[in-house]
């Protein structure tokens, strides 16, 4: 389906899409506004966990809420959205607690990180329709 | 090995950064529930302060948010174990391009068409985040080369 420019994805493309990326961001209300923040994450039965350090007001906001979580691909023209009910892991698995970025570690030693699960509710994406390349000279 | 740091940006590195880019996120709560979505932007930097400015198509998501709004650019280097985010919050205002001044000024570019509801975001707080990579990890060390 072709919307202006803009191409619908489906949900399995959309879920591709987050197996194969491992950053994106969360939007949660934190007093009330809205907030944007930036995650290392990865794809367990479907679910986005992710992961965050004790400290950030990020852990308070966002259990027990509905939450947004977006990923894109500039160069690719993408992007997806999920919304849902974030948890926390209390019990990690080993490949949960492998999450990072290709960074490493992006937290101080000694503090702990703590997982969160979202629940998606609903999963929607796009895709920039773009006009077909010239094919360049042999 | 040191493990990698993250360590806040400066008011006029967040605004340098938000001049560079061209396409960031915009999240709000509609119907209860946040959400983000991407956005082409441009950074208008009138003497009353800067504007994030954003175009959109009439009767989207994004023309119906409230106007409490965040609005958000990143860079992951994954090569160089570095990144960087910059985070504003703002009040979303409804534009109405008075001049041809104005549209020149404003238009972010958008790669969507018929982005006819011209929107500013005037932002009240501003932060950013810079992540310096692990030290141990560069592939080139000036040791080798004595």
């Amino acid at each position: 389906m072709t919307s202006r420019g803009l191409d619908v994805l489906g949900r399995d493309e959309c879920i591709n899409l987050l197996r194969t990326n491992s950053f994106g961001r969360v939007g949660v209300k934190i007093a009330d506004d809205p907030v944007i923040l930036p995650v290392f994450y990865g794809m367990f039965d479907d679910e986005v966990v992710f992961r965050t350090d004790p400290g950030t007001k990020l852990i308070a906001a966002v259990l027990e809420t509905r939450v947004a979580f977006e990923v894109d691909d500039r160069s690719d023209g993408w992007s997806v959205l999920v919304i849902g009910h974030a948890h926390e892991v209390r019990h990690p698995s080993p490949e949960m607690t492998a999450i990072q970025a290709p960074l490493g570690d992006i937290w101080p030693a000694g503090e702990r990180a703590r997982f969160v699960r979202i629940d998606i509710d609903r999963i929607s994406g796009r895709h920039l329709v773009r006009p077909p390349k010239q094919t360049a000279p042999a | 090995m040191t493990d990698a740091r993250l360590e806040p940006l400066s008011h006029e590195t967040c605004l340098r950064l938000l001049r560079e880019g061209t396409v960031g996120r915009i999240a709000f709560v509609s119907d209860g529930d946040p959400l983000i979505l991407p956005v082409n932007y441009r950074l208008v930097e009138p003497s009353s302060g800067p504007i994030v400015a954003v175009r959109t198509r009439p009767g989207t998501a994004i023309d119906a948010a409230p106007s409490s709004v965040a609005f958000e650019i990143d860079s992951i280097d994954a090569v160089h174990h570095q990144g960087w985010s910059v985070l504003v919050q703002g009040r979303l205002l409804h534009a109405t391009p008075t001049s041809p001044e104005f549209r020149e000024l404003y238009d972010p570019k958008s790669w969507v068409a018929d982005v006819e509801s011209w929107l500013l975001i005037d932002p009240w707080a501003m932060s950013g985040r810079e992540l310096h990579g692990a030290e141990g990890v560069w592939p080139f060390h000036p040791g080798g080369y004595l």
